[in-house]
């Protein structure tokens, strides 16, 4: 089962009087139960698929869908949960607030959603600053908080954009076992991520993006079969791709 | 499993309030009206006739003044800042709609003025108290204290139009510094439209420029009359309150918060969160 379909995406941004695209026509299948990394390098259009996907955005053409509920149209969100690239709360709230508001906006009842949420934060090892507020949190924890507010819930489809961004080596370590524990779970997974070595070792197929469009869908072997390593496969398709605009 | 529009609502208005009520800003501003109310029992000290009115005067302008500084430096910071840090992604990640969310904005942060109304206006009754203590004599003969409540009531009605109307700036501009410059603005032309109009239409010099009275007309409908909302000098004088004009007014201002916020969904509908 397709747990996330993008079918011919294209988006436009107006600059100034100048209309760019930044997406070309993306067609991409994620099947549930899956990790799938998504990378590119900045710039690639990453965020901007993943802001479309989320509706905060809308394409110029093309529809989007997540376990047949197309985006835009059905609500679709209590089957995700996502995390930013940089995590942004309300800062005078505390953690467990937050993950609070998080867990009843996606209708959990305050018994059940207080519970999962000292699991969670146990589980991100925030338990202690749970109770701070977030203007004091570190930005590692910060990002911590938003894979929390992600997981709350427990909802089927993930959606993490850059999730190992600001962390440390242990905070990385925390957050690869608990995708690795989603896939246990038979969650879905699609995370962006500049850190080709997590990308590698996280995931079940990959999607590489380069100005807009997608260059590479598929197992993460067959990916660097013909490379020395994964970082040589993604440069080589990358630069390949750079001097055939260029021509 | 819970859910529903309402209980949406309910949970941003909730996390809108506690943010800001815990915002050091607030507490400033409320040091300043409590400053401000120090300043009311000296001014007032000055003036030998008219103790009361002054008094009165004094201490809702103050109640006024303080909302006015929440809407333009608290409250359109709220929600701007929501939309340029991204903290919308966390809401509207959620089952939450993007009209539920305007709603649930405005509900924490119109709560948050009313409160501030609430406490700023008993500390201007206790400053009028204060300031008429041993003079009583100075008192408007028909003062009352449920017209003077009344008055705070529309001063804090007045105050939620203007919140409306900003929301409607934030949802247009995309400088947080654009949607305070207009909302000033507004409010500015707001407290003297009726005035401008009543000059404009009676002063036989302009009566030939159909074109300048159509426009004044046209202005009048579009800016909220804020001045019909002010009612100190009902209240200091203890005049009496004519009903129908004030339901006239409370109806005016539920449609106008009404029609502000619709037309703030309505765009906010269509607008890109990149």
């Amino acid at each position: 089962m397709r747990a996330i379909q993008f079918d011919n995406i294209w988006k436009d941004f107006k600059i100034g009087m100048k209309r760019t695209t930044v997406l070309h026509g993306l067609s991409l299948d994620i099947n549930s139960g899956e990790i799938f990394g998504f990378l590119g390098p900045n710039g690639a259009g990453k965020s901007t698929a993943i802001k479309l996907l989320l509706n905060f955005i809308k394409p110029t053409r093309g529809t989007i869908t997540l376990e047949e509920l197309i985006v835009g149209q059905d609500p679709f969100q209590h089957l995700i949960g996502y995390s930013a690239e940089t995590p942004c709360f309300y800062e005078n709230l505390t953690g467990r607030e937050t993950l609070l508001f998080a867990g009843k906006a996606s209708g959990m009842g305050r018994g059940a959603v207080q519970e999962r949420a000292e699991d969670v934060l146990r589980r991100l090892d925030l338990l202690a600053a749970g109770s701070w507020p977030i203007k004091t949190y570190s930005k590692g924890m910060k990002q911590r908080l938003g894979l929390a507010v992600a997981l709350v819930h427990e909802p089927r489809i993930y959606v993490l954009d850059e999730p190992m961004s600001g962390l440390d080596p242990l905070g990385r370590r925390l957050i690869t076992d608990v995708i690795f524990e989603l896939r246990e779970k038979g969650k879905t997974v699609f995370f962006s991520s500049h850190i080709l070595s997590d990308v590698e070792r996280l995931c079940d197929r990959i999607g590489v993006l380069n100005k807009g469009e997608l260059l590479y869908c598929g197992e993460v072997d067959v990916f660097s079969r013909n490379a020395a390593t994964f970082e040589d496969a993604f440069i080589n398709l990358i630069e390949g791709h750079e001097r055939g605009k260029n021509v | 499993m819970r859910g529903g529009k309402m209980s949406n609502i309910f949970l941003i208005a909730r996390i809108t309030f506690k943010e800001c009520i815990r915002n050091r800003a607030l507490y400033g501003i409320f040091l300043l009206g409590l400053l401000l109310f120090t300043a009311n029992i000296i001014i007032t000290a000055m003036f030998s006739w008219e103790l009361g009115k002054v008094a009165v005067d004094v201490g809702l302008s103050v109640v006024s003044f303080s909302g006015l500084i929440i809407i333009f430096f608290l409250s359109i910071n709220a929600l701007s800042n929501d939309l340029d840090r991204k903290t919308i992604y966390m809401i509207l990640s959620r089952p939450i709609n993007r009209s539920q969310y305007i709603l649930g904005k405005y509900t924490g942060l119109g709560l948050i003025i009313l409160l501030s109304s609430a406490i700023l206006g008993i500390c201007a009754a206790l400053s009028f108290k204060l300031a008429t203590a041993g003079h009583e004599a100075f008192i408007p003969m028909h003062f009352s204290w449920p017209v003077f409540f009344l008055a705070l009531t529309y001063l804090s009605l007045s105050l939620l139009v203007l919140l409306a109307i900003s929301f409607l700036w934030v949802s247009i501009t995309t400088h947080p510094f654009t949607a305070v410059l207009l909302s000033m603005l507004s409010y500015f032309i707001g407290q003297n439209v009726e005035n401008v109009k009543n000059m404009i239409i009676k002063n036989q010099m302009f009566e030939d420029n159909v074109l300048l009275i159509k426009v004044t007309d046209f202005i009048s409908w579009v800016f909220p009359n804020l001045a019909a909302f002010d009612l100190k000098t009902t209240a200091a004088y203890g005049l009496p309150v004519n009903a129908s004009y004030l339901f006239a007014v409370a109806a005016y201002g539920l449609s106008y918060i009404g029609i502000c916020l619709i037309l703030t969904m309505m765009i906010f509908q269509r607008r890109e969160l990149a």
